[in-house]
């Protein structure tokens, strides 16, 4: 399995950088989502996740660093969660991080509906 | 300016208030997202002064941007697709910002619009984010629109979305929203 990256190009910032080491049982989605497909970018993305839940059964850490996403992305962030919330039900550890400005209480909520929504817990780090 | 409104009819451009001078971004044309991208980064210039409602408006903004893309009867072919045409304006006011989408629908489509807006401003915060849940849920994964964009709007501004639709003709209509995001 490899590792699965995905560098934003600087003139389309509307996607974010990927980064899924399974070695290290680390992943990061970085910058903004507010692509008009999320379906053809989060695809990868979410075939990576269940090879990694299906050959795997270390410790995996998964970290959101997105600021600007439109509402058809977090259909995409909500089944990557799913996918981490089957790894954790069968006994996994996995822990769930997303960083966010101090003062953002809209994506506070928005964090809040996704833990609920996955029946996960999701760690918000204040920058 | 007057270049881009002389095809926008007379009561559309008193409705946003086109003349008005606190005027920070306007645009009229085609939405895609290097357009938006440039937009986001724009209104973070002109408001940083108040970064919490900056964050605001980019995140309505992306919302309403790409329903006019998605749903605006009016096209026109960028790179061989076509694109939904509309207008985007922001505006400050003293104690508030104002964001304006406006785009063609058909005339039909229209009270199903206000139905759809009078219902989301009916509904409270716990309300309008277990709506969010349930709509996200019934959307699934085949589409990549989520059918939550205006509940989100909601959400976002914690005022009342101004919806507005000014017939055309018979079968064509403006659908304006409006949507203030409180400085203070």
């Amino acid at each position: 399995m490899k590792k699965l990256i995905i560098k934003k190009d600087e003139e389309k910032n509307y996607f974010p950088n990927v980064l899924f080491d399974n070695k290290k049982g680390r992943c990061e989605i970085n910058g903004e989502s507010f692509m008009e497909s999320p379906d053809v970018f989060y695809s990868p993305l979410i075939n990576w996740l269940l090879e990694f839940i299906e050959e795997n059964t270390k410790p995996l850490e998964f970290i959101f660093k997105l600021r600007y996403y439109n509402t058809a992305s977090s259909k995409f962030i909500v089944k990557i969660l799913k996918i981490l919330s089957i790894y954790k039900n069968k006994g996994y550890i996995v822990d769930i991080k997303w960083h966010i400005d101090n003062d953002d209480t809209d994506l506070e909520d928005d964090i809040e509906g996704f833990s609920i929504e996955t029946d996960l817990p999701i760690e918000i780090i204040y920058a | 300016m007057q270049l881009m409104l002389n095809n926008l009819d007379k009561n559309i451009i008193e409705k946003i208030g086109l003349s008005d001078k606190n005027i920070l971004l306007f645009y009229k044309g085609i939405m895609n997202n290097n357009i938006l991208s440039v937009f986001t980064r724009f209104i973070e210039t002109q408001t940083m002064v108040f970064p919490k409602v900056t964050r605001k408006i980019n995140r309505v903004l992306i919302e309403l941007a790409q329903n006019i893309s998605y749903y605006s009867i009016e096209k026109s072919k960028f790179k061989e697709e076509n694109r939904g045409v509309g207008i985007i304006v922001v505006k400050e006011l003293p104690n508030s910002f104002l964001l304006i989408s406006g785009n063609k629908i058909q005339d039909r489509t229209g009270q199903k619009l206000l139905k759809h807006c009078n219902y989301i401003n009916s509904l409270n915060i716990n309300k309008l984010k277990e709506f969010k849940i349930q709509q996200r849920i019934k959307s699934g994964l085949r589409e990549n629109r989520s059918n939550i964009g205006l509940v989100q709007v909601a959400l976002i501004t914690s005022n009342p979305i101004e919806p507005e639709i000014i017939k055309e003709n018979e079968v064509e209509s403006f659908y304006i929203l409006k949507v203030k995001f409180s400085k203070f």
